[in-house]
């Protein structure tokens, strides 16, 4: 990667926080394949915009925040690595976690080709979702 | 960070391999603090050589196996980056579980300092250690 990717993320970063998904999109790859944690509510393969968007309505269906803070992006060389602290709560019974996340970006060309997710403690995201109702 | 940052977890990771606990203290600040990933049995942010031979002990009590397989490492400037597949077998069953694993080190002047990691799906691994207090 190079220091542009890591602004390229930074500005993925501040559109995603101020809610601009049309802007996270433009930094991204028709075919970006992005891969959520496993074991939480909102798990799965995302591919392209569509699949972006999948997540954020799937994201917005099931908590009523989601935000992500504390947002550092390093150069690890064949990829940009992204640590932050991520703060959810649930639109079912208003509970609220928060831990860290690291995601790992891959670009080509400026936009992102891949983006692989981890959360901290996924299961502590149970109590979130004991009584969500999530429509696939 | 640096190559020399990227060398100190590469001898860490073979130390780890090895099971040669000396081997990894000695790669690690007195002050160090390891954060594994959560919902484990040795889940729990630990400091100093104690708190990570208490962890290590901890998983080695219950796996016969745990080790990156396939490691990859990372100068990310002010962090080391580790992927690899975390590979675990538990030792009251024999049965083998894998994850995607990723680990953050910061080091300086060849001691690691900080250990954080993260687990693609810790939950998985859950069947290694039924009957294990956590």
């Amino acid at each position: 990667m190079s220091a542009s990717d890591c602004v390229v993320m930074k500005e993925f970063f501040e559109c995603f926080a101020t809610g601009d998904i049309p802007g996270c999109m433009a930094r991204m790859h028709d075919d970006c394949v992005l891969v959520e944690g496993e074991g939480l509510p909102h798990s799965g393969t995302f591919v392209g915009g569509e699949g972006f968007l999948q997540l954020v309505t799937k994201i917005g269906q099931i908590y009523s925040g989601a935000m992500l803070s504390e947002v550092v992006v390093y150069d690890a060389g064949e990829y940009v690595v992204a640590r932050m602290i991520g703060t959810f709560t649930s639109r079912s019974n208003g509970l609220t976690v928060s831990q860290p996340i690291t995601e790992h970006y891959w670009l080509t060309g400026g936009k992102v080709t891949r983006a692989d997710v981890y959360y901290k403690d996924p299961s502590a995201f149970d109590v979130l979702a004991a009584d969500a109702e999530v429509s696939a | 960070m640096s190559s020399d940052g990227v060398r100190a977890v590469s001898d860490f990771y073979r130390a780890f391999v090895r099971a040669d606990l000396p081997a990894c203290l000695a790669l690690l600040a007195d002050d160090v603090v390891l954060e594994p990933a959560g919902s484990l049995p040795y889940s729990g942010t630990v400091v100093g050589h104690d708190g990570f031979s208490a962890t290590a002990t901890t998983m080695l009590s219950l796996l016969s196996r745990a080790e990156p397989v396939d490691w990859v490492i990372d100068d990310a400037g002010e962090i080391v980056v580790a992927t690899s597949t975390g590979t675990f077998t538990s030792r009251a069953t024999g049965q083998t579980l894998t994850t995607p694993v990723v680990e953050h080190f910061w080091v300086t002047d060849g001691q690691i300092h900080r250990i954080d990691a993260y687990y693609k799906d810790p939950k998985s691994l859950a069947p290694l250690f039924d009957g294990a207090a956590e």
